[in-house]
């Protein structure tokens, strides 16, 4: 098993290397990340047990969180340097509770929505693909985060706030140019595509507005595993 | 500019008043109205599940079709509105519409219902008229059907004819409505769990228990009465309740003519105050105050697009 895993990885590695080009790669426009991944903020945290408002509305698991990241490249020397804007979209549907304790699940609904918002700047090394060929990209990125989030009770809009913070993001882009490159090549030919990829990227992320006692934790509880469709311009 | 302003603001409003025109040759109910009549529309009287949810009344509208040599309607020239148990017959020169069969192999029944019309109708050119009123009960009378019966479906054909002074046929259109009169033979069944509290509100969750039920309304008796919408069996809420107050919960199965079953099981219910997770959280301690987390975010974020269309304008 493992030798077919290795051969598999050696063939992944060394295929592009035999289409390898000699001519520089373009200047970038930027990039298009679309994905998600599961995510659970942690309110609960600051009750330290004591109670779990969180857990008694919307149960313990997590809820897909959509993003789209738009980035434009501001420095293209040692792999790309973006500076990008990202959003997205979160909701939770749980239910209402009563008023008085023991607090108990009743048939009215409950939702909690998030709309982040991000500015991003990112490091992807591009030449890992580019000079080396090898179709596995790194990249890091850090964010400024805000959280514009609302509640609603049976479809009625209750409480709106948005909640700051930062994340720290590390990941590996799988650039599937090598899978096909005549399609590649036509890609960048009609559409300015500079490469195509699947992405896979974890991160950590604080925003309860910098550690503020006023405020919530909105921070994903462990770590945040999202994945996606990158499109380098 | 003024003119082509005003004159793209018209537009959508006179798509709205439009209404479809039939085919040549064809009579259709507006439409707003049902081409299924169902059993409060058959007999003229509205049942209490769905109130005045049920037209008793339609618009038929139709576009004739001329016989022979004949053009265009004249002063004294009429309509009338026939119904019919079967297919009537139309020959484009023979001119026998309408009070003739197009098969002789069963009984045919054929009835003018209302009056004769005059020309005063909406006419939208040609042969096309529209806005002429029929109760449902009218038509099913003239097609010589009844409406005693709870498991029976027919179709109801209708025929417009176009004569003169004199009584010659000129034209006519024909069209078809459906009857269905078939009630779910089970009512819907609550299971005692299918009441639960909301604030002012009691959700229903029941099964249709019947081939023949589509959707389900539900009715909550104790203080006052009120009906849930019509929907899915298993997802009906009925609202402004008051909290604190028993109700009596019952479903009733409504087919896909939009005849009701009888009334299911009872089950109470009891409406209570509900806290929102916001509300939740503030009962259980929790800090956040809501709101906008002050003024950076937004400013950052509007900074940071601010320098990224400032990049874009360089060369």
């Amino acid at each position: 098993m493992n030798k077919l895993l290795l051969a598999a990885l050696a063939a992944l590695l060394a295929a592009p290397i035999a289409r390898a080009q000699t001519a520089p790669p373009p200047s970038k426009w930027g990039s298009v990340e679309l994905g998600g991944g599961g995510y659970k903020p942690n309110i609960d945290h600051e009750f330290h047990g004591s109670a779990t408002p969180w857990r008694d509305a919307f149960g313990g698991g997590p809820a897909p969180m959509y993003r789209l990241h738009v980035a434009k490249s501001i420095w293209d020397g040692f792999g790309s340097l973006e500076l990008g804007f990202k959003t997205g979209f979160f909701s939770k549907s749980g239910h209402a509770l009563t008023t008085t304790p023991p607090y108990t699940r009743t048939g009215d609904r409950t939702t909690f929505n998030i709309i982040p918002t991000s500015i991003t700047v990112t490091w992807r090394g591009d030449l890992v693909y580019e000079q080396a060929h090898v179709p596995l990209v790194p990249y890091v990125r850090a964010a400024f985060e805000r959280y514009n989030w609302w509640v609603t009770k049976q479809g009625n809009w209750g409480r709106r706030g948005a909640t700051n913070g930062w994340s720290a993001s590390a990941g590996l882009v799988l650039v599937l140019d090598w899978l096909d490159p005549d399609a590649a090549r036509e890609m960048g030919r009609d559409y300015s595509v500079s490469h195509t990829g699947l992405y896979f990227d974890v991160t950590k992320s604080k925003v309860d507005d910098f550690g503020s006692k006023k405020s919530w934790d909105l921070s994903e509880k462990g770590l945040f595993w999202s994945t996606g469709l990158l499109v380098v311009f | 500019m003024r003119r082509a302003l005003l004159v793209l603001l018209a537009l959508p409003a006179h798509g709205l008043a439009q209404t479809t025109v039939p085919s040549s040759g064809a009579v259709t109910p507006d439409t707003t109205d049902s081409t299924t009549i169902n059993i409060a529309q058959c007999t003229g009287t509205q049942n209490a599940v769905r109130g005045s949810a049920d037209a008793l009344s339609l618009t038929l509208n139709w576009t004739a079709v001329a016989k022979d040599s004949v053009t265009v309607p004249v002063s004294g020239d009429l309509f009338r509105v026939y119904a019919a148990n079967q297919q009537p017959a139309a020959g484009q020169s023979t001119g026998t519409s309408c009070t003739q069969p197009a098969s002789t192999s069963s009984t045919f029944t054929v009835n003018q219902v209302g009056g004769d019309i005059d020309l005063n109708l909406t006419n939208n050119g040609g042969l096309t008229y529209q806005g002429q009123s029929e109760a449902y009960k009218d038509l099913v009378a003239g097609a010589g059907f009844t409406c005693n019966s709870t498991t029976s479906t027919a179709t109801l054909y209708l025929c417009v004819q176009w004569v003169d002074s004199s009584g010659g046929i000129k034209g006519w259109a024909n069209g078809t409505l459906s009857l269905d009169l078939r009630v779910p033979t089970n009512a819907p069944i609550l299971a005692a769990n299918g009441v639960t509290a909301g604030d002012g509100t009691l959700h229903v969750n029941a099964s249709g228990n019947d081939p023949l039920t589509v959707t389900c309304k539900a009715l909550a008796t104790g203080d006052k009465t009120a009906w849930s919408s019509e929907g899915s069996c298993g997802g009906l809420t009925i609202s402004g309740l008051t909290n604190n107050v028993t109700y009596s919960v019952v479903v009733y199965g409504l087919t896909s003519a939009e005849n009701p079953s009888d009334a299911s099981n009872a089950e109470p219910g009891t409406p209570i105050p509900t806290d929102d997770f916001w509300q939740h959280y503030h009962a259980v301690g929790g800090r956040e105050q809501g709101g906008c987390g002050g003024p950076a975010g937004a400013a950052a974020i509007l900074a940071a697009l601010s320098l990224l269309a400032l990049r874009r304008r360089k060369p």
